[in-house]
């Protein structure tokens, strides 16, 4: 398969955004491309011709993958799963949607200690009295 | 019977089965009390390296869908992990898929350590409602063995909360609501309806060797740190200084009955080997499904095992919201929870109650695999507007015994010389008005809070972490296993003490319970009291 055609799948399924930070085409995502291309090797025969969906406008690539979705639901799905979890632990992707890249330990993440307020409001759930039935 | 080519093992006074939370309460507390009896356990999994987890990787999201996934079927699928001992279970006919850990420690190995009692009244179903059955002994029978659990595990919470009885002050202060958790308890504050930190049995400050809880997020796939208890950090080590035997790798085949007796247990060890333990009292403690599969493949004959699974039939609400939450950091499954609509009022148009509880947000890569579409700009458009800005509601209903929802053999012989099993589980139509009512509530809730868009998921099929009541006690053979101390009636020195013993399961985490119950039948074993 032509490299051409497995980018186009990968950018079809994840285009990215131009937000205020963009999140990458899958393309621009640093991906490990040799397990995807495998996996994509079957979703590519399903698309009636590769040459047609990389000519194709973005709104013609997409109908034409939900029609290989709907008909190698099996493939599509593994190749899906993939991309996402290749694309979703991509350090730029994880700095694009404000997460760091390194795993969650040994740092761990902060969260702030609740404001004396919010514990303060048990008293008024305290007050209601006994809830529970013998 | 034991063949001249099987590894004769010495007689022992108690042999236990599974090494999880029964299993290791038991233990300690029969070691603890009576020094002088010879105690093994064999656990078919291994001790969990805290060095080696997913939390600690780059690529542990990946993990957390596959050989670290908490369901073992998708473990399996994906390799296995090399710690976890599991079997395939076919639950094609569940709506809920069973989730556990075969390894030491059990399920609390990757449980989000939510760790609520349950009320009095769910002792008394029967009498006070009408339906499921009453237990054999009420809360506060159960209570100080409750305490005493709680006191092994280190519990973080505040207590005084008013859908309880009178607790014992919490050992930790409680972990942080988060901005999920404040705005959530805001909410609730608004609508007039209970609302309380969970208790967790999660270190929020240092305790030996244990750390405080750095909010890192995949609890359910092993705690790097130790702050999540599980019971090879308490239970344990505290059972092996009494003197209890624990063999891991070890696979029970069959516990070995003649004349309504349990006279030892057949086990293949970590060498393959066929070994035959032979033991005055056999105690089983290998989960709602584990427990029934072994009791069935050695041919209790009782006619309720297996029957009367329950789960806590789950849904979900999600609420997105404009300003910044904290997403995925913190316990996933302990922030707060309601128990404004717990007990029964009848003109909700069902008995029994629902648990609502606030939970932390998954990994973003779970988050991605939820959203419908599942690709493309709108998929990508629908994450940006969720991660760390969505609040998740479980709702957990209290389903009821019913003997058609159970756990049966298969025909076939599997990988671990034990025959299949597979969960048979229908959700009745009491527990899915349960759940709606469950999740009009919590969608009432997230609105008060300023949710701008709610995603509802009616039904939750991984969340079969509860799995309880296939041999459960009662006073009745034809409708029990075991009697109110987890006697079988059918072999009264084979002993069940796992939430399979639950005849009814409230509507909340069973944890406690089951700590409490194992502690509590150690006693009985023993004819001592608390």
């Amino acid at each position: 398969m032509k490299r051409a055609v497995l980018l186009a799948i990968l950018d079809t399924m994840l285009p990215g955004d131009d937000g205020e930070s963009p999140l990458p085409r899958a393309s621009e995502a640093g991906l490990d491309l040799a397990k995807l291309e495998r996996l994509a090797a079957p979703v590519a025969a399903g698309l009636g011709g590769v040459d047609a969906f990389l000519l194709a406008a973005p709104a013609d690539r997409v109908a034409k993958l939900r029609i290989v979705e709907l008909n190698a639901a099996p493939a599509f799905k593994a190749l899906l799963a993939e991309a996402l979890a290749s694309y979703y632990e991509s350090p730029p992707v994880l700095a694009a949607l404000g997460w760091r890249a390194a795993p969650p330990q040994p740092h761990g993440h902060a969260l702030a200690p609740d404001d004396a307020g919010i514990l303060g409001a048990l008293e008024k759930v305290r007050s209601r009295g006994r809830l529970w039935r013998t | 019977m034991a063949s001249g080519r099987q590894v004769r093992c010495d007689p022992v006074d108690v042999a236990i089965v599974g090494a999880g939370l029964g299993g290791a309460a038991f233990a300690w507390r029969l070691a603890s009390r009576a020094p002088h009896l010879h105690i093994v356990c064999f656990e078919r999994g291994d001790w969990l390296d805290r060095t080696d987890l997913p939390a600690q990787k780059p690529d542990w999201q990946r993990l957390a869908l596959g050989s670290w996934a908490t369901s073992p079927n998708l473990r399996l699928q994906a390799g296995g992990n090399g710690v976890s001992a599991d079997y395939p279970i076919d639950d094609s006919g569940s709506e809920f898929k069973p989730l556990m850990w075969n390894g030491v420690g059990g399920s609390t190995i990757n449980w989000a350590a939510h760790f609520p009692r349950l009320h009095p009244s769910d002792f008394r179903t029967r009498t006070l409602d009408g339906v499921g059955d009453d237990w054999p002994f009420s809360y506060s029978d159960l209570e100080p063995y409750y305490d005493l659990n709680d006191e092994m595990f280190g519990v973080a919470g505040i207590a005084g909360d008013p859908a309880y009885p009178p607790k014992r002050s919490r050992r930790m202060q409680p972990l942080p609501l988060g901005r999920g958790g404040a705005k959530a308890a805001r909410a609730f504050d608004e609508l007039g309806w209970h609302w309380w930190p969970v208790d967790a049995a999660i270190n929020t400050v240092a305790e030996g060797a244990r750390q405080a809880c750095n909010y890192c997020g995949p609890c359910q796939q092993g705690c790097a740190t130790g702050a999540k208890s599980s019971t090879d950090l308490t239970y344990w080590p505290r059972a092996l200084a009494h003197g209890v035997d624990l063999r891991t790798n070890c696979i029970v085949q069959e516990i070995v009955l003649e004349g309504g007796l349990a006279k030892g247990i057949r086990y293949r060890d970590g060498e393959g080997r066929a070994c035959w333990q032979p033991a005055s009292t056999v105690v089983v403690a290998g989960n709602g499904i584990g427990t029934a599969r072994l009791l069935l493949a050695s041919g209790l004959p009782s006619p309720a095992l297996g029957r009367n699974l329950m789960f806590h039939p789950a849904a979900y609400v999600r609420g997105m919201f404009a300003e910044e939450l904290d997403g995925p950091v913190g316990p996933v499954g302990c922030a707060l929870y309601s128990h404004e609509f717990y007990e029964t009022d009848e003109t909700r148009g069902f008995k029994r109650g629902i648990h609502l509880q606030v939970t932390r947000e998954n990994p973003l890569l779970v988050q991605a695999l939820r959203l419908e579409p599942g690709w493309g700009a709108e998929a990508q458009r629908l994450l940006r507007e969720e991660f760390r800005h969505s609040m998740a509601v479980l709702v957990l209903a209290e389903d009821l015994p019913e003997p058609h929802n159970r756990v049966t053999l298969t025909g076939a012989t599997e990988a671990d010389g034990l025959p299949g099993v597979r969960v048979e589980y229908a959700l009745s139509r009491e527990a899915r008005r349960a759940l709606d009512f469950g999740l009009a509530r919590a969608e009432e809730m997230l609105r008060a809070a300023g949710a701008h868009r709610i995603v509802r998921v009616p039904l939750a099929p991984y969340t079969g972490w509860h799995l309880l009541g296939t041999a459960r006690m009662g006073s009745d053979p034809t409708t029990s296993v075991t009697n109110a101390t987890g006697c079988c009636h059918d072999a009264p020195n084979l002993i069940v003490v796992d939430g399979s013993l639950f005849p009814t399961v409230g509507a909340c985490n069973p944890g406690a319970t089951i700590g409490a119950l194992a502690l509590k039948m150690a006693d009985a074993l023993l004819g001592e009291k608390p």
